[in-house]
């Protein structure tokens, strides 16, 4: 046999699956749901899905099964949703993502963004990364570069304005 | 276009994507436009970040789930025992964090109460429960329409509604009953239950007694002996933000106060098997310890989570 039979089965290849796509897919998710808590869920119950059925799944086609399984929970999930909402008015206390300060973000949008952080220059993007990505303080960031927090606050200020006007420039 | 230039002087946005500054006060500085952006590019950070946050945790609970569902049918064979060996440490450490948590591909409910929390919820047959502090009830979803059937480590109030047999299992023994009210309190080495309405069958393993409750009657086990009592309460009293014991040794009371309140007892020179009778409140600590300890003559000294008993 030339080529290498990967069996999903075991929790090496398992692993390395997950390790390989599941990023995307919460990604995918995300944006299919507009929402982190219920992206994060259906990616649990896809990997669970894959894992129960790895003895049929080809290693070769694993990526676009795991959309497939993926994307009907979001069908499953949104039809289900509407048919609750019909039925059960009156239900109180349900959890939405809808606060007054519901915002969506689009997909084009935060890749723009993404782009836009990547364009930084070093020192900006350095400190954004370590406070926005990193979610470190000031100070530990002030600490690790050895720069003073008085510093780190102006980079991060600027870096702020800089993404501003490309946002704008480029909308 | 952006009205804010790189003043040296400036760094008010930094100020504000670390909530060093409210929302109210960025408003003052830039432009109305200019303040929209601002909050959209700072929720899409958060979502880049939480995009590309290490996933490690997820897979954690994968297989979690996946020992979840492999219990339920275990047909896959030798694989499997790896899995199922970290799961179970995975498990358990999860417990700490998660305190209702929902297994994915899987049936079984498991809520969880912490420290001084209660928590109240219906069942799938619209029978309500409320769970005291620091107590644990499973049951199974699929298996809940052929028997009802719980599962409790630590203290609940049931009211059931009328169907087929409601059972709930705990370490100490089981209760059954029809459409009924009633209290569970299952600790280690003590097993109390007090029925308030209709008829409650209640079966003993550290005593091997079977008993049939009717309101205002209640059996309790402490240390493998059986007492029987009466009460005239409708609804146990923690339901109402106090905690009421009768003839109940003090351990069981200091383990009360520490679920409530998320407080340690040091209790090495004090005799903790001498019986306790009365309340404590359920929210101002220092009242609660005065009405438990003062009656009893013993001294109390609070250092922060930790309260030391002497003579």
């Amino acid at each position: 046999m030339s080529e290498e039979v990967k069996d999903i089965c075991a929790t090496k290849v398992f692993d390395s699956v997950f390790n390989t796509y599941a990023k995307d897919l919460k990604r995918f998710l995300y944006f299919k749901f507009n929402d982190m808590a219920s992206a994060e869920d259906v990616l649990q119950e896809t990997f669970i899905k894959l894992w129960n059925n790895c003895s049929k799944v080809v290693y070769s086609k694993v990526k676009s099964y795991l959309y497939t399984i993926a994307n009907n929970a979001f069908l499953d999930i949104k039809k289900h949703e509407n048919t609750v909402r019909k039925h059960q008015k009156n239900f109180v206390n349900y959890n939405t993502s809808e606060s007054p300060e519901f915002l969506m973000i689009e997909e084009e949008y935060l890749i723009k963004v993404e782009k836009i952080i990547a364009s930084l220059s070093e020192k900006q993007r350095e400190v954004f990364l370590l406070s926005r990505i990193e979610k470190k303080k000031y100070k530990q960031i002030a600490d690790e570069l050895n720069i003073s927090v008085k510093a780190v606050e102006k980079r991060m200020h600027s870096a702020l304005v800089i993404m501003r006007e490309k946002l704008v420039r480029t909308i | 276009m952006s009205k804010i230039t790189y003043n040296n002087e400036n760094s008010f946005l930094a100020d504000w994507i670390s909530d060093k500054i409210s929302d109210i006060e960025l408003k003052e500085k830039v432009s109305n436009e200019d303040f929209l952006a601002y909050k959209k590019m700072r929720k899409t950070f958060d979502i880049i970040q939480e995009l590309e946050a290490p996933l490690d945790n997820t897979l954690l609970k994968i297989k979690e789930g996946i020992h979840k569902t492999t219990v339920e049918t275990p047909k896959k064979g030798k694989v499997l025992s790896l899995y199922i060996k970290r799961a179970v440490a995975i498990a358990a450490s999860f417990l700490l964090f998660f305190s209702v948590y929902n297994y994915f591909g899987s049936n079984d409910v498991r809520i969880d109460s912490g420290f001084g929390e209660q928590k109240e919820f219906a069942l799938l047959d619209g029978s309500t429960v409320i769970l005291n502090a620091k107590s644990t009830l499973t049951y199974n979803k699929k298996d809940w329409e052929s028997k009802r059937e719980l599962f409790l480590d630590g203290e609940a109030y049931f009211k059931v509604t009328k169907g087929n047999k409601f059972t709930v299992n705990t370490k100490n023994g089981s209760v059954t009953v029809l459409g009924t009210q009633f209290n569970v309190n299952s600790k280690d080495g003590y097993f109390d239950v007090i029925c308030y309405e209709g008829k409650v069958r209640v079966s003993d393993k550290n005593t091997q007694i079977v008993s049939i409750l009717t309101p205002g009657k209640a059996v309790k086990t402490i240390d493998k002996t059986q007492k029987k009592w009466t009460l005239n309460d409708t609804a146990p009293n923690w339901i109402s933000g106090q905690s009421t014991f009768k003839d109940v040794p003090l351990k069981i009371v200091i383990d009360a106060l520490e679920k409530q309140y998320n407080i340690t007892f040091d209790k090495t020179t004090i005799d903790d098997t001498l019986n306790f009778t009365g309340s404590f409140d359920n929210k101002k600590l220092p009242l609660a310890l005065a009405s438990v300890f003062k009656p009893m003559n013993i001294k109390y000294q609070i250092n922060d989570k930790n309260v030391i008993l002497s003579k």
